[in-house]
């Protein structure tokens, strides 16, 4: 990654904005810094293209596109340079969608400067520039969604229980038609279940499973 | 339906068959007339013959024949014959050797001729001898035994034909067919002479006797031959030829009279082969299927349906045969008991889909049993009542329209209908399914309960793979149920908690009812879509119009106040835009956001906050209904922050019943300030109207204002 930042590219279409960034990331990287700043999303692939960033602050939305398109150019070109976004937009939507794209960092432009900067500057030191509720974001989503997982992939029906329990207590699948009172085709599908739902393969395994989740 | 060989519809084989039904009736009809008649009813005596009955206005009653009188003999001008006991024989194969086998037809012919001349004299004990004129036999003078074993088989007939009309290519059904054959053969023969009134030519009976006999003996080996193949062929042994051979044998030694014995001999023998040969085959049937409980299901029905009437008909009649003895029950009569056994096969062919056949199998019959009770009714009218045609043709019509139809349908909709689910219901349950669209788990179990209502199955399963189409399994025990869009696909098995299979009707149903499910969910989840993306256009404008302007007063702002409040302004919008777009999550991840919402509001007012949430469900949470939640949450969180003591607010979300609670309470000092009137109270009323709920202000227990609110959670996702 690049060691300094010298060359920085801006894109924001709002002029107060573009004031307030300008001056945290002169708080950031020192007042020598050269910034290019443009408000659209045209302009900023080609000063991309013709010049070389170090560093370039993106707003995602602007009025001829989105900036994540601004973000891929940039770090296909050039991956060891740094890209962040700063934007309004804190759902995990644009959250995503920008880090998938390859950026760096998600800032909230509403903070305040001296927050931004702190931000941005450590950026040199590998802190990820991600303001505060950003981060918790995405604390969420994985929490979210390893728990959804997890309750998809082990839900097991009330009748799998019941035959997960029988095999468990070393039953025959005939012995466990006869216990359940269902044939023993039945008993041999749910075993499949079971074993699918569980990441099963043998009855040994499936009964650690049971003893596992407190069944026996 | 299958198309038949030679192209033509099974209705119209059907309709043949009955033509041909017909004709054998005629024939038996004027077999049973041929037959001169005295008006008597006779029955054994110890000396000839007694007279049980004389027929009102008969030639007996004109001659002065009375009943209880003893007649020994009976004489024409150029014959004369005594009577005995014998000559009422019912069934001559029962008679004790071939010598008086061949003497009982001599004597029939015999009687005939001497009743087939102008003049009888009968010789009656202590009166002399009297002169009866015989006459014609007229149609109402045929017995009631006669007409009984013609009605029997016509049901018979009626039954098999329309098994093996629509289902030749099963060897099953076309040994049922036999069977059915070789009964309506038996009845036809035994009608005319079981049902005379003393005798019928000797030649004609002594064919109808033989004829019955290898009719009998082809019933029996069929019998066999069916248990054989149902529910499960044992093997490929041509076990229906073998009997067809062997059995042919038995009769031909009957007609050439072979051996010494009773010609009963070479009926009786058969069919205790046959009974201890179906007695064995049973018991293999029984062992094969063991693990196939449609199977065991459908043995225990045809055991029943086969078994007990056999039974009851050897039982009944044929042990008696077999000991010289008067049956119990008058072979004519006990034929009855074998039509107990069609019926009961006909019963099981939609219950245990016999021979393949379905429900709409018993449709066809019924329109057969509608055609002829017509006719039935006609000839009553018109042969016995001596009506007019016209008046006949429409007291018939008139019997059937009004009182068997209704009978008809109240019986079908009373003893014969399943627990049926009005299609308005269904309908209605699959709007319900579409409006969870989002909510998968929910969709599911929506999803089997409207199964479950429909079907009574004894199981759902779930299944990987989904099929196309809906599918018939496990001999019809199970139906595959396509995916509509939950991600698993279900079978269902043994519907009516396994008291029928499932039929080629529900199949069809199922994948009609599936597929529409289906659309409608799509349906249901592109109007979704469409919502969304709408409201993402208009939440995006509000970012950037509104979102900007908030922007720039926070670069403006001259002090810190100003710009905390800018940034309030600005987090505001974003939760306003987060619900937006947060419309599948359920109560949980709502309340999740609501906590971290009124923490960082609180946390703000550096003011402690007590959070309670308890009995929440997974189930989704409708957005609309979300916001309106969040927005009245948020007021009775600003009005706590604004009139509170500054020290802990307390929030707590609950779910009892089918309601969600919320509440905030403060510690205000002054209750009247805090839980009084204005703009705010007013449109957080109006918000929990909107959803069909209530909202209350009170003083909290330990001080401080209350305020609760309650939302029906059904309601809103029906909205």
């Amino acid at each position: 990654m690049t060691a300094s930042i010298h060359n920085i590219l801006l894109l924001e279409d709002h002029r107060d904005a573009q004031a307030w960034l300008l001056h945290a990331l002169q708080l950031a990287f020192g007042p020598d810094i050269h910034v290019d700043t443009v408000s659209l999303l045209a302009e900023a692939k080609k000063h991309e293209q013709e010049n070389s960033y170090d560093f370039i602050l993106v707003d995602l939305n602007v009025p001829d596109g989105s900036g994540v398109e601004l973000i891929r150019q940039f770090k296909l070109a050039h991956p060891e340079s740094y890209c962040v976004v700063a934007t309004i937009f804190s759902d995990k939507q644009h959250l995503f969608a920008a880090l998938k794209a390859g950026a760096d960092g998600y800032i909230l432009k509403d903070e305040e400067r001296e927050d931004i900067a702190q931000m941005l500057g450590g950026i040199l030191q590998g802190n990820p520039p991600i303001s505060a509720s950003m981060a918790q974001q995405m604390l969420r989503y994985f929490h979210d969604t390893f728990h959804a997982d997890q309750q998809q992939i082990t839900a097991l029906s009330d009748r799998e229980n019941e035959v997960l329990t029988c095999i468990a207590q070393g039953m025959s699948n005939k012995a466990c038609a006869r216990e359940l009172s269902i044939s023993h085709h039945t008993v041999s599908e749910y075993i499949h279940n079971v074993y699918r739902k569980l990441g099963v393969h043998s009855r040994a395994e499936a009964t650690r499973e049971a003893i596992l989740r407190g069944i026996i | 339906m299958r198309v038949s060989p030679i192209n033509i519809a099974p209705r119209q084989w059907l309709s043949l068959s009955f033509l041909v039904l017909a004709a054998c009736a005629i024939a038996n009809i004027s077999g049973g007339m041929q037959e001169p008649t005295l008006g008597i009813t006779w029955q054994a005596s110890e000396q000839g013959l007694s007279v049980a009955e004389v027929a009102p206005g008969g030639p007996a009653e004109q001659a002065g024949i009375r009943s209880g009188m003893t007649v020994l003999s009976i004489s024409s001008a150029e014959l004369h014959q005594p009577l005995s006991p014998t000559t009422l024989t019912e069934e001559p194969s029962s008679l004790v050797s071939y010598d008086v086998y061949n003497r009982f037809f001599k004597e029939q012919t015999t009687l005939f001729n001497i009743i087939s001349s102008d003049k009888v004299q009968l010789e009656v004990a202590g009166n002399g001898m009297i002169t009866v004129k015989p006459e014609p036999r007229s149609i109402a003078q045929l017995s009631i035994l006669f007409w009984f074993q013609l009605a029997c088989s016509f049901v018979v007939w009626a039954t098999s034909m329309a098994v093996v009309i629509f289902r030749p290519e099963n060897t099953a059904a076309r040994i049922y067919g036999v069977m059915g054959f070789s009964f309506a053969m038996i009845t036809f023969c035994t009608a005319i002479y079981s049902g005379r009134e003393l005798a019928t030519s000797g030649e004609l009976f002594y064919l109808l006797a033989i004829g019955s006999h290898f009719s009998g003996l082809m019933l029996t080996f069929s019998f066999v031959a069916l248990l054989w193949h149902i529910p499960q062929q044992i093997n490929q042994f041509p076990i229906f030829r073998v009997f067809v051979v062997l059995y042919s044998g038995f009769w031909l030694a009957d007609v050439m009279q072979l051996g010494n014995g009773s010609p009963a001999d070479w009926f009786h023998i058969p069919v205790i082969i046959s009974l201890l040969s179906g007695f064995s085959i049973t018991i293999v049937q029984w062992f094969k299927s063991r693990q196939q409980p449609e199977h065991r299901l459908t043995l225990k029905w045809i055991m029943f349906s086969m078994l007990v009437p056999g039974m009851l008909f050897v039982g009944g009649n044929t042990v008696f045969q077999l000991q010289q003895l008067p049956a119990l029950i008058p072979q004519g009569y006990a034929f009855g008991l074998l039509v107990l056994i069609y019926v009961c096969i006909s019963l099981g062919i939609s219950r245990f889909a016999l021979f393949d056949l379905d429900d709409w199998w018993q449709q066809i019959w019924l329109w057969l049993l509608i055609s002829t009770l017509f006719i039935i009714t006609d000839i009553i009218f018109v042969s016995f009542m001596k009506w007019h045609d016209v008046l006949s043709a429409i007291t018939s019509l008139s019997i059937i329209g009004f009182l068997y139809l209704p009978l008809r349908q109240w019986m079908f909709t009373h003893v014969f209908s399943r627990n049926q689910v009005g299609i308005e219901q269904i309908f209605s349950d699959i709007v319900q399914l579409a409006v969870l669209t989002d909510d998968k788990k929910a969709l599911r179990e929506a999803w089997e309960a409207l199964l479950r209502k429909m079907f009574s199955p004894l199981e759902i399963l779930q299944v990987e793979n989904s099929p196309k189409e809906a599918e018939m399994l496990r001999f019809n025990v199970a139906l595959m149920v396509p995916d509509i869009g939950t991600g698993s696909p279900l079978l269902l098995a043994y519907a009516d908690q396994g008291g029928r299979l499932f039929s080629q009707k529900d199949r069809t149903f199922i994948a009609t009812l599936s597929s529409m499910t289906r659309k409608a969910i799509e349906d249901a989840h592109a109007y979704q879509k469409g919502i969304d993306d709408e409201r993402q256009r208009i939440t995006s404008d509000l970012h950037d119009d509104l979102g900007a302007k908030l922007l720039s007063l926070v670069y403006k702002s001259e002090n810190s106040e100003q710009r905390k409040l800018a940034r309030q302004a600005i987090n505001d919008l974003r939760d306003i835009i987060d619900y937006n777009q947060d419309s599948r999550s359920n109560q949980h991840d709502w309340a999740a956001q609501w906590k971290r919402e009124c923490l960082r509001r609180v946390n703000e007012s550096d003011i402690q906050l007590q959070w309670q949430q308890w009995h929440l469900s997974d189930h989704y949470l409708p957005a609309h209904m979300a916001q309106q939640l969040s927005r009245v949450l948020r007021e009775a969180l600003s009005n706590a922050l604004r009139h509170g003591d500054g020290t802990k607010i307390s929030v707590r979300i609950h779910m009892r019943g089918n309601k969600l609670f919320m509440s905030v309470r403060n510690h205000c000092p002054d209750l009247q300030r805090n839980c009084s009137g204005g703009h705010g109270m007013k449109h957080m009323k109006a918000r929990i109207q909107t959803l069909h709920g209530t909202i209350r202000w009170r003083a909290g227990k330990k001080g401080g204002c209350h305020v609760i609110w309650a939302v029906p959670i059904d309601d809103c996702i029906d909205s």
